[in-house]
């Protein structure tokens, strides 16, 4: 499948009807800054499905027709833009029996909306035949069919084919320590359960209710059967999730190439045989480290480990501290004892403290003139009348 | 001009007829019941009031009318009441409360003629501020709703009721105040006391001070009210030693009064000043929601308990206000007149079944509470219906106030509404916490013969269960119609952050 030629009519830059021809080998297209190179790519990008306006670099749909002014109700100027992109199917890469194939798709301008259009060849289509087209000849707009210039860089530093960067190899290590780990707990937590002698009954927990004489036995059908009904899927969807072969009707790895698809992401691979071999040897291990530790008669004991790895056995067996973190430090500490109290104290003590100063203010001012009062007629009348004798003053020699 | 529907009037006299034909003819349980009946009769038409608001006419509806009622040429006050979507929920709200009270109050044997005369002279005045269109009239209802209240703390109350009381009527007094200066202020620079003109007349007038003042003036009565910090410290004093059924008006309806000022007064007639100073309300808002979370968790009284958390819920009615910066303002004050909707049901059946814990226990201490859900699994099933609504469970109506509220001041105030969050977590806490050690746990011996409620105490708590969650279910019953209300409000206020900016 080889892209032949593109198509463009008053698209971004290209006013009118242009083509722009791609010859067998390597094309490069030069030209000044601003003469329209990228509008090439964006044409491109624009017929792979990218709804996105941001990464055709236009602020509107219809700022992709040529000459189109915003705000400006300009009666003439064209009303419609399309690209085409003619592509050389004769592997038939595409699923459509054609030796060439034309995707068209364009933008017409009605009254103040956009409505954009899909052809094949001429014939109308739309856009999620484009997209299943497309993604099933593994073109995305999002993928890496196409770099586009921000991208270049970021796309060359990544190292080859085979793995990612070390943030990858990290994730792998944990993952399989986590498996490692599962297969462990498990098979200890089987082999403590349903291995050795009985160790419980109510008399030894200290907080059982009595509950009667213990009868310990098989459980019922009607427990067993939706035990059975949810443990025989557990074992094999595995398998029916990532066939290696067409399982009834079933495609081959379905799941994996569906997540492909929806994510957009290059064709992986759906099965890799060294890593199942690796997980599943580190799996083993761990259920016979399981085995060894945690059977009747154990080779290695549980204690011996507990007591020569102490402090790890102590932060392991509490959690973490998390507990300890959140409700003694944060909730405890921090919060009760801290804020909460400082803003309990604060309201009693000063925010309340202020009010009843207040009132104390007013309860209280008036001893204070009080003291000013003497209860004797003499100063009243002597006070009374120096204020005759000045407002006498203000009316006779005042305003 | 009069116009007279006479169903707001009603609304506002019956209950305070009730109360002299309690005061002059009845005793004892004859009171009650008559309280009861009278009550009833308000639930019915207060809720009639509600149903016959025209959402999609808007506007004042049910106007009584009648001008100069203080007939003074250079000093005319009308009688002029009527609805709008703003107050209708609120009514209704009252409403509801009224009778809850009532029955909250059931076990009361010391004075009670007083203690229900009281009761029902508060409901009126309530209704009064609530349907007052005229600003002296409101005023006049606003001072009214004080001295019930003050009487109901000091006579029937618990631990330091005459301390709570006085503190309780002295602080918000001195609100009124300010807000007095503030309208008459207003009267004289647009010599109206119109409530429905104001908003015009203050835009063009020539105020005899600046709008700013003016504005803080008048917020003021109403912070105090709310409460906002740091004029809060009534309320825990005022709330714990009360007696019920007054812990349930108090902070049902008596604190929705300050934020129905707000919005009437504050924000229409100061839609400028509102948005210019948002970040006070939002700062302010968010010390409510997380300094009163934080001292919530450590009360060791149950009343107390919830009193604090009262502090920390209206703090989110403040953060909706505050959203009046944005373009998000429809949403977040929407969310906050919901908020005061709902914090009225979910705080009022808080304490109604604290209160009822109390009466049969005869502690509020929350150590020597425990596994009380073994004797009474009635309250603790309406308790935890409280605390789940409290905390914002979907499903109640709780939820969706607080959602709105965050949705609506989110955009305006990003990390206000973020910090604002983790009070939703913190209430979790506290109310979680609260509810385990007084219901589930195990339960001290001595409180071995208590009884669960009787029928009087299981009414009010179906009535307000019911209300809870039919709002958290089906909110639109009174949010489209606070919508209505507050679609002029919000249109000034949004153009004014929008544009004028």
């Amino acid at each position: 499948m080889r892209l032949l030629e593109l198509e463009f009519e008053n698209f971004k830059s290209f006013k009118g009807h242009v083509t722009v021809p791609l010859g067998p080998g390597f094309t490069c297209i030069t030209g000044p800054n601003g003469s329209g190179k990228s509008n090439i790519t964006d044409a491109i990008l624009f017929i792979l499905g990218s709804r996105s306006t941001k990464i055709l670099r236009a602020r509107k749909l219809n700022q992709l027709i040529n000459g189109y002014q915003e705000g400006n109700k300009k009666k003439t100027g064209p009303k419609a833009c399309k690209v085409s992109m003619v592509f050389d199917n004769s592997d038939r890469f595409l699923a459509i029996e054609k030796d060439h194939v034309t995707f068209t798709k364009g933008i017409r301008l009605r009254k103040n909306d956009t409505v954009t259009y899909y052809q094949i060849d001429g014939v109308k289509s739309s856009a999620s035949e484009f997209e299943a087209l497309f993604s099933r000849a593994g073109l995305y707009a999002t993928g890496y069919n196409i770099i586009q210039q921000g991208d270049v860089i970021q796309t060359s530093l990544m190292s080859g084919t085979e793995g990612g960067d070390i943030i990858s190899l990290i994730v792998f290590v944990l993952a399989i320590i986590a498996v490692f780990m599962t297969a462990f707990y498990m098979f200890r937590a089987l082999f403590m359960t349903f291995e050795g002698d009985f160790r419980g009954g109510s008399e030894k927990d200290p907080e059982a209710k009595p509950h009667g004489p213990v009868h310990l036995g098989e459980s019922p059908f009607l427990m067993v059967v939706p035990m059975v009904i949810l443990a025989v899927p557990a074992v094999i969807i595995g398998f029916i999730a990532n066939p290696p072969g067409n399982l009834l009707g079933i495609e081959a790895h379905w799941m994996v190439h569906t997540l492909d698809h929806m994510y957009h992401l290059p064709k992986g691979e759906a099965f890799n045989i060294p890593l199942a071999a690796v997980s599943t040897l580190v799996a083993l291990s761990g259920i016979a480290l399981a085995i060894a530790m945690y059977k009747p008669k154990p080779i290695i004991s549980a204690e011996s480990i507990g007591k020569t790895l102490k402090p790890l056995h102590t932060i392991l067996y509490k959690k973490y501290y998390f507990d300890e973190l959140y409700e003694g430090v944060f909730v405890r500490q921090i919060y009760y004892r801290g804020i909460a109290l400082a803003s309990d104290w604060s309201d009693r003590n000063i925010v309340d403290r202020i009010v009843n100063i207040v009132g104390w203010l007013g309860a209280n001012f008036g001893g204070l003139i009080r003291q000013f009062q003497n209860g004797q007629i003499q100063m009243y009348a002597t006070v009374t009348s120096i204020g005759i004798i000045v407002i006498a003053a203000m009316f006779i020699f005042g305003d | 001009m009069t116009e007279f529907s006479g169903l707001l009037t009603l609304a506002i006299f019956l209950p305070i007829v009730g109360a002299i034909v309690v005061a002059l003819f009845l005793h004892g349980k004859n009171a009650r019941g008559f309280a009861v009946i009278t009550t009833l009769a308000e639930l019915a038409l207060t809720s009639y009031i509600f149903l016959l608001y025209d959402k999609e006419k808007g506007g004042y509806q049910l106007v009584d009318k009648f001008e100069g009622w203080i007939p003074f040429d250079t000093f005319r006050v009308d009688y002029f009441l009527g609805i709008d979507g703003l107050s209708a929920p609120l009514v209704l709200l009252t409403g509801i409360l009224g009778i809850v009270a009532v029955f909250a109050s059931w076990s009361v044997s010391v004075r009670m003629k007083e203690h229900f005369m009281w009761l029902l002279v508060l409901q009126g005045a309530v209704i009064g501020v609530f349907t007052s269109l005229d600003f002296f009239l409101f005023f006049l209802f606003w001072e009214l709703e004080l001295i019930p209240m003050f009487f109901l703390i000091s006579i029937w109350g618990t631990g330091r009721k005459e301390y709570s009381a006085m503190k309780f009527i002295i602080f918000t007094i001195l609100g009124s105040a300010f807000l007095l200066i503030g309208i008459l202020s207003l009267y004289f620079s647009t010599n109206t006391f119109d409530m429905t003109l104001l908003p015009d007349k203050i835009a063009g007038a020539n105020l005899i001070m600046p709008a700013s003042v003016l504005f803080f003036l008048t917020i003021i009565g109403f912070a105090i009210k709310l409460p906002v910090f740091p004029f809060h410290t009534w309320l825990p004093d005022a709330h714990t030693d009360a007696p019920t059924a007054a812990s349930v008006m108090l902070a049902g309806v008596l604190l929705k009064m300050g934020g129905y000022g707000m919005f009437r007064v504050s924000a229409s007639m100061f839609p400028e000043q509102i948005v210019d100073y948002s970040w006070l309300l939002a700062t302010l808002g968010l010390i409510n929601i997380l300094y009163g979370a934080a001292i919530t968790i450590r009360q060791t009284d149950l009343k107390r308990l919830i009193a604090y958390s009262s502090v920390s819920h209206m703090g989110f009615v403040l953060l909706g206000i505050a959203a009046a910066k944005g373009g998000t303002a429809e949403l977040g004050m929407n969310g906050a007149a919901l908020q005061m909707f709902t914090h009225g049901t979910i705080t009022g059946l808080l304490f109604l079944t604290v209160g009822f814990i109390y009466e049969k226990a005869h502690t509020r201490y929350i150590p020597d509470l425990g596994g009380l859900a073994n004797r009474m699994p009635f309250l603790a099933a309406g308790l935890l219906v409280a605390g789940l609504a409290s905390l914002g469970l979907p499903g109640t109506s709780g939820f969706v106030a607080e959602i709105t509220i965050f949705m609506g001041s989110f955009p305006a105030w990003h990390w206000f509404a973020a910090l604002a969050a983790i009070g939703v977590v913190l209430t979790a806490g506290y109310i979680l916490w609260m509810i385990q050690r007084v219901m589930f746990g195990p339960q001290l011996l001595r409180h071995n013969n208590l009884s669960d409620a009787s029928i009087p105490e299981m009414i009010p708590v179906a009535i307000l269960v019911a209300s809870i969650l039919v709002v958290g279910i089906y909110p639109a019953v009174i949010s489209d119609v606070f919508n209505t209300g507050l679609d002029p409000i919000v249109g000034e206020i949004t153009s004014y952050a929008m544009g004028g900016k």
